[in-house]
């Protein structure tokens, strides 16, 4: 399975600049998060919270490692998937991400979390799907530069395609 | 690298944007504001989050919570930030007013005395967002930019504040 990366205009900021993917021919992985969500109305307070995180880290502050949470402690050196976790009101929402740089963020999806084990919760797909991107694209990163995908890079190619398995 | 596919983005982010209360997204900002003033502090200093949660006498994941961006800090809590790190996280407008008038009577008196400089333009280098006190002060060479960084300790603000402060 091959996936293209996108930059999101919306996104696009002098301090940060946000990225998603998109599988195939289907919608972008981050739209798809705020659609499902974001038509019910119990999870908009959560999703708008993320949403102001977001333009924060583009506009003020970059897009610093504290602002980001992770399920499972990453090894040094890897790409690993990082989330934002909002927990108000009625539930907890979770978006799944790579952050690469505190200038370059890849969203992708998630959900409503249910557990603290990721075994256990229901956006556990979105995770995995996330932690095969975190493989694939250090891959198509260090193939095409040869470079330290810790220390980051200002854009992303052009057509990226990466290949999940 | 070449440009990447770019998207418009979910026209639902800013209509959920959008719905969050004036005085909430105010609060947002300023919790985002004063975390990002204290990962800048950290980070100027290599400190790391654990000797930052040392010195405080808290633990790491309180620490985290604190630089998340979205912690709901106390005056209490801001103030014993600032006595531990010696810096200042929030400052009134009416502090930053006399802090510059302190710094400029200090330009005016270094530029009378004998002390040779590298040029005698001195560019005051202020940060408004947040509001944050001029630490520094930036002489320019013409020839190539020569920064020469003054700590508090370095320059005694408090005597050349004007009468009645």
């Amino acid at each position: 399975m091959f996936v293209t990366i996108h930059r999101i205009a919306r996104l696009t900021f002098e301090e940060v600049v946000f990225y998603t993917i998109r599988i195939s021919n289907n919608e972008c992985e981050f739209d798809d998060f705020i659609t499902r969500l974001g038509t019910e109305k119990k999870y908009r307070p959560q999703l708008a919270l993320i949403f102001q995180l977001i333009n924060e880290m583009g506009a003020d502050g970059g897009a610093k490692e504290c602002f980001f949470q992770h399920r499972i402690p990453s090894k040094n050196g890897d790409l690993h998937v990082s989330h934002i976790e909002i927990k108000k009101g009625n539930g907890t929402l979770i978006l799944y991400c790579l952050r690469l740089s505190d200038s370059l963020v890849v969203l992708l999806n998630g959900g409503v979390k249910t557990h603290n084990d990721i075994e256990k919760c229901e956006s556990k797909n979105h995770y995995e799907f996330a932690a095969k991107m975190a493989v694939g694209l250090k891959a198509a990163i260090l193939k095409a530069k040869n470079m330290d995908v810790i220390e980051g890079i200002a854009e992303l190619s052009d057509n990226t395609q990466i290949e999940i398995v | 690298m070449k440009k990447t596919n770019e998207i418009e983005g979910n026209k639902l982010f800013d209509e959920i944007l959008n719905e969050i209360p004036d005085t909430e997204k105010a609060f947002n900002t300023k919790s985002f504001q004063i975390s990002s003033q204290i990962i800048s502090i950290l980070e100027n200093r290599n400190m790391l989050q654990k000797d930052f949660a040392d010195s405080m006498g808290k633990s790491e994941a309180e620490i985290s919570k604190w630089l998340s961006g979205v912690h709901n800090f106390t005056i209490k809590t801001i103030a014993a930030i600032e006595t531990n790190l010696g810096e200042t996280i929030i400052v009134t407008p009416k502090q930053f007013s006399n802090m510059t008038k302190a710094v400029e009577v200090l330009i005016s008196r270094v530029n009378v005395s004998n002390i040779s400089w590298p040029s005698l333009n001195l560019k005051l280098e202020v940060d408004t967002k947040p509001f944050v006190p001029p630490t520094k002060i930036f002489p320019i060479n013409h020839a190539s930019f020569k920064e020469v960084e003054f700590t508090k300790s370095d320059i005694n603000i408090e005597s050349y504040l004007p009468t009645g402060t």
